[in-house]
């Protein structure tokens, strides 16, 4: 450890593992102090935080915190989130009573913050509904039904949440993916609604569930954006109404990918990336030779932290095939932090359809291309940034023949 | 945000489910103790609401309640006479490996050696380090010269990086990253 780029990455890392979620307790505790305390106007105070009663002990208070302050979270439609440059969505319909079940039955507070792994997203959901976070990742030719494992499902006892989402063809316009989404259905005679400042259609709204709904006899509602490069898909069925979908599709944040507007070429490795200009690259100062660890000091190009990108490739051994080394290269990730990667998804680099490695996608994903007999690395720490990786590579030129060593 | 600064608490409300994730986990990072983080955020956030009518500048806001933030940790450092025994749990059910245990004890190196930094130079390596801030925008945030910004993240990576050379070294520059 005497490379301070060592440690720093070594640090970084370790900085990535800590929780990333407010805990309630405390969220809660915080909201109910505020319902007691008043702002100052036109006095100067300093800085130093006065001591304040202490969070610990406030668990009962804070439950009848919740009854009282809870209940705001869903009628309110946050404007565009902080630090984004969406535009603020408009007014939520407002539900006196919040959201409600079409049966009568309230759904609690969306008190609890679910952050999609894989796609980017985030949502806000009753704080006793459990999370299953989908298991591979939805794409052109795959239908995100329910239990498909393409959606992220966000369970209640009678009605669920479901959300997916897709990055575009090539070339590919929203109303193209509307229109395909659609399936022979005009997306232009859709009701539009707003999710974190997009305008998105509402394709059935309120429409029998069909088979394999959560609770039969229910209904479903059903929702699709398009951002960017990206599709978005949310779902509520069961015993829920229009109202409660409105409400949860509110508390939505869609990833926000920065503009890549850096361009990088790697003289080492070679390659090429587009990426956020904002960031710092540190050029790899030497070449990636031997082993399967890329993380060692000054191999990879890295561009950015937290989250952060990383660059390198290898020239495969004489008479080892791809196949071979990358089964071996796969098996070294046992060894991390995330152990062994069991599955893996298809990625499209340059033309060439390499490995994405999404299994720990809290904390990173890695792409793995052949060309030109090098094998390239490509990764990207940080949470749910499999989005931002996937719209990084899309900007990738591999120059194998540009590569040193 | 216009709403919240006139006093409206269903939209501070609003405010604090979108910045609370964030916020909880820099102060987690900086403090390395749960209930302390928790407290921070806390005051942080009471604080946050009674100062909002002073921010003149709503796109300030980011910053400014990050500022506050850190100041809430310094205070609870100061309020916490001792550090707890509260090392992280590392995921592993027993290293099967050489190379794991390696990794874990020089993990759990890291998070000593950085408990033993003073709060203010761990800050400052969280917000370069988890946040991504150029050490300018780190002394314009904290309201302190940029050489003193560039020295706190110097000394921490110093007494980081003394803590970890020894046996600890080897296996971080072996493991994987990720």
């Amino acid at each position: 450890m005497t490379d301070d780029r060592s440690l720093e990455r070594a640090a970084r890392s370790w900085l990535e593992e800590g929780p990333t979620q407010a805990p309630d307790r405390a969220v809660e505790a915080a909201l109910l102090q505020i319902q007691t305390t008043r702002q100052e106007r036109d006095v100067t105070i300093p800085w130093r935080v006065s001591p304040m009663f202490p969070l610990r002990g406030l668990a009962a208070a804070a439950v009848i915190g919740v009854l009282a302050i809870g209940g705001l979270i869903v009628i309110v439609r946050p404007g565009s989130n902080v630090g984004a440059t969406r535009s603020p969505a408009p007014s939520a319909t407002s539900s006196p009573s919040g959201p409600a079940a079409s049966g009568g039955a309230a759904i609690g507070p969306l008190s609890k913050t679910f952050t999609s792994q894989l796609y980017g997203y985030q949502v806000r959901y009753p704080a006793d509904w459990s999370t299953i976070a989908a298991t591979a990742s939805w794409s052109a030719g795959k239908t995100n039904n329910w239990g498909s494992g393409l959606n992220d499902e966000i369970r209640g006892s009678t009605a669920r949440f479901s959300g997916a989402s897709m990055r575009l063809g090539a070339g590919q316009t929203a109303d193209a993916w509307l229109r395909a989404y659609g399936a022979g259905s005009d997306p232009s005679t859709w009701p539009t609604i707003t999710i974190d400042g997009i305008v998105g259609r509402i394709d059935a709204d309120g429409v029998p569930a069909a088979g394999g709904t959560i609770s039969p006899g229910g209904r479903m509602f059903d929702a699709v954006a398009v951002d960017g490069p990206y599709a978005f898909n949310f779902n509520m069925d069961g015993n829920v109404d229009r109202a409660t979908f409105e409400a949860f599709l509110a508390t939505v944040t869609l990833p926000v990918i920065p503009a890549l507007d850096g361009s990088f070429t790697s003289s080492i490795a070679g390659y090429s990336i587009r990426y956020p200009s904002a960031w710092t690259v540190v050029a790899a100062t030497k070449p990636w030779t031997s082993g399967y660890d890329t993380s060692h000091a000054g191999i990879s190009d890295t561009i950015g932290f937290s989250p952060g990108f990383a660059g390198t490739s290898i020239a495969l051994p004489k008479g080892v095939s791809f196949a071979t080394w990358y089964a071996t290269y796969d098996a070294s990730r046992a060894g991390g932090t995330c152990g062994a990667a069991p599955k893996t998804e298809p990625v499209t680099i340059d033309g060439i359809v390499g490995e994405l490695d999404v299994h720990c996608p809290a904390l990173y994903v890695e792409a793995v291309v052949l060309a030109g007999g090098r094998a390239y690395v490509f990764d990207l720490t940080g949470s749910a940034q499999r989005p931002l990786l996937l719209s990084m590579l899309a900007t990738v030129k591999l120059t194998p023949g540009t590569a040193k060593n | 945000m216009e709403r919240a600064r006139r006093g409206d608490r269903e939209a501070f409300a609003v405010l604090v489910h979108q910045v609370s994730d964030p916020l909880y986990a820099i102060a987690h990072r900086i403090l390395r103790d749960t209930g302390l983080a928790e407290d921070a955020l806390q005051n942080a956030l009471v604080l946050a609401w009674r100062r909002l009518p002073h921010l003149r500048d709503a796109d300030r806001f980011e910053a400014w309640i990050h500022r506050i933030l850190v100041h809430a940790c310094y205070d609870e450092v100061q309020r916490s006479r001792h550090w707890t025994a509260n090392v992280r749990v590392l995921p592993v059910d027993g290293p099967a490996m050489p190379d794991e245990a390696s990794a874990v004890a020089a993990r759990d190196e890291l998070e000593r050696a950085f408990r033993r930094i003073p709060v203010e130079q761990r800050a400052v390596f969280v917000l370069h380090h988890y946040l991504g801030l150029p050490l300018v925008e780190i002394a314009e945030l904290l309201e302190i010269p940029a050489g003193t910004a560039r020295s706190r993240l110097h000394y921490a990576t110093l007494g980081l990086r003394t803590a970890l050379i020894g046996e600890a070294a080897p296996a971080l520059e072996e493991g994987r990253l990720a």
